[in-house]
């Protein structure tokens, strides 16, 4: 496992994650918040593939690594959407989005040799969206369900 | 103001500034609540909303255009903690109505040439993230930096979310594939997909994966995807054709 890789790629997506989110008019408070969920998402799931994780654990465990970072950093009853959007992001499946794409126009004009190739390039980008966005929500959802259940018991006990 | 007309312009401010549907429900039921009405049913959709309750032994329903989506999370942000305040007695409904035009007018946080320079760091970061070469940095920069420039032109002209995306996609692509074809870099995918993911329909998709995860608004969780995927399948569009055209 190469760390400085990691900590570069992590950075990449961090700042990737805080220009987005002045992209998506973020308040200025949540500007921190995106930049450390979008290192966090990119780090996790670079370690756990290191660790020997498949793609998609990995990027499960990652997403909800960034619930649990972005209920930290922020104060109050919710966990931003926006928050969570920019930090999943550098995790999601955009090139995967844009090959199905391609693949998918390649088909309807493919033929032979070059049709079955296409075919193949959609099934598996198709297959690979999926999971991807999959394991994005099964980590999104879970986690989101825990931090509202622990900020439930604060708001109860205070 | 009757307080559902109230509530709903303020839950029809979440959903034309960006904000979830859960977000807007959650900021219509906390103003009802602090109005201390109960019984409003309301139906969420993404071209309308509308609400029907009993007034004076007979059942009404309003119902409200919401327009065009734009984006201004800080409004629809400062709606959810008033809609909070308002739940809380914090504010008096007699203010309620300047609170709500008050937000209306909160100008976007930041200006035309931040947000290019957002754009510009994004495609940046991205080709790295994707595993580009310097050249593609470079490359998705500039790409990304002049179809922002573009698209902040058009958006004030009122033009649609497809045409802007269109052109703007064409734009950056273009000068991406032209980049890549006098061989500023090799890392084709890294540099096509980054010139062009500022124009990505991020907040729609995840609006719509919330809404659809909560269960309770479906019909306009999937309305958003859809869109979504539109935007999705313009920008594959303007990629291919530019492709197709310089490389």
């Amino acid at each position: 496992m190469d760390l400085s890789a990691i900590v570069m790629s992590s950075l990449w997506a961090a700042l990737f994650a805080a220009a987005l989110g002045v992209i998506y008019t973020a308040p200025v408070r949540y500007l921190v918040a995106t930049f450390v969920c979008g290192f966090v998402a990119r780090c996790v799931r670079d370690v756990g593939i290191g660790w020997g994780l498949s793609q998609n654990w990995a990027t499960l465990v990652a997403a909800f690594a960034v619930v649990v970072i972005a209920a930290v950093l922020i104060r109050g009853r919710r966990v931003s959407p926006v928050v969570l959007i920019c930090g999943v992001l550098p995790l999601g499946a955009s090139s995967a989005m844009f090959n199905l794409i391609f693949a998918l126009m390649q088909v309807s004009s493919s033929k032979g040799e070059a049709l079955i190739a296409a075919s193949v390039a959609l099934s598996a980008n198709a297959g690979k969206v999926f999971t991807t966005s999959l394991a994005i929500a099964g980590g999104l959802g879970p986690a989101m369900a825990i931090v509202r259940l622990f900020r439930r018991e604060e708001d109860g006990s205070s | 103001m009757q307080p559902v007309d109230m509530a709903l312009e303020a839950g029809l401010l979440v959903m034309r500034n960006g904000g979830s549907t859960v977000a807007a429900d959650r900021s219509l039921t906390n103003i009802l609540k602090g109005y201390q009405k109960e019984g409003v049913e309301v139906i969420w959709r993404l071209d309308f909303i509308a609400a029907t309750y009993m007034a004076d032994g007979r059942s009404s329903t309003v119902v409200r255009r919401v327009g065009p989506i734009k984006t201004n999370l800080v409004r629809a942000n400062e709606v959810a903690l008033l809609g909070e305040r308002v739940a809380n007695g914090e504010v008096p409904i007699a203010a309620l109505s300047a609170e709500v035009k008050r937000i209306e007018q909160l100008p976007a946080p930041y200006n035309r040439w931040v947000v290019v320079a957002a754009a510009l760091s994004t495609a940046a970061c991205y080709s790295q993230v994707l595993g580009g070469d310097w050249g593609s940095l470079g490359i998705a920069s500039v790409a990304a930096c002049v179809g922002q420039v573009l698209r902040s032109l058009l958006y004030s002209r009122d033009l649609s979310v497809g045409s802007v995306t269109l052109l703007c996609g064409v734009l950056s692509a273009m000068i991406a594939s032209a980049g890549l074809r006098l061989g500023f870099s090799q890392s084709e995918p890294a540099t096509l997909i980054a010139s062009v993911i500022y124009l990505v329909p991020g907040l729609p998709l995840i609006n719509g994966f919330v809404d659809m995860i909560s269960q309770r608004y479906l019909v306009v969780g999937v309305e958003r995807i859809i869109n979504a995927a539109f935007v999705f399948l313009i920008l594959a569009a303007a990629l291919a054709l530019a492709a197709t055209v310089l490389l």
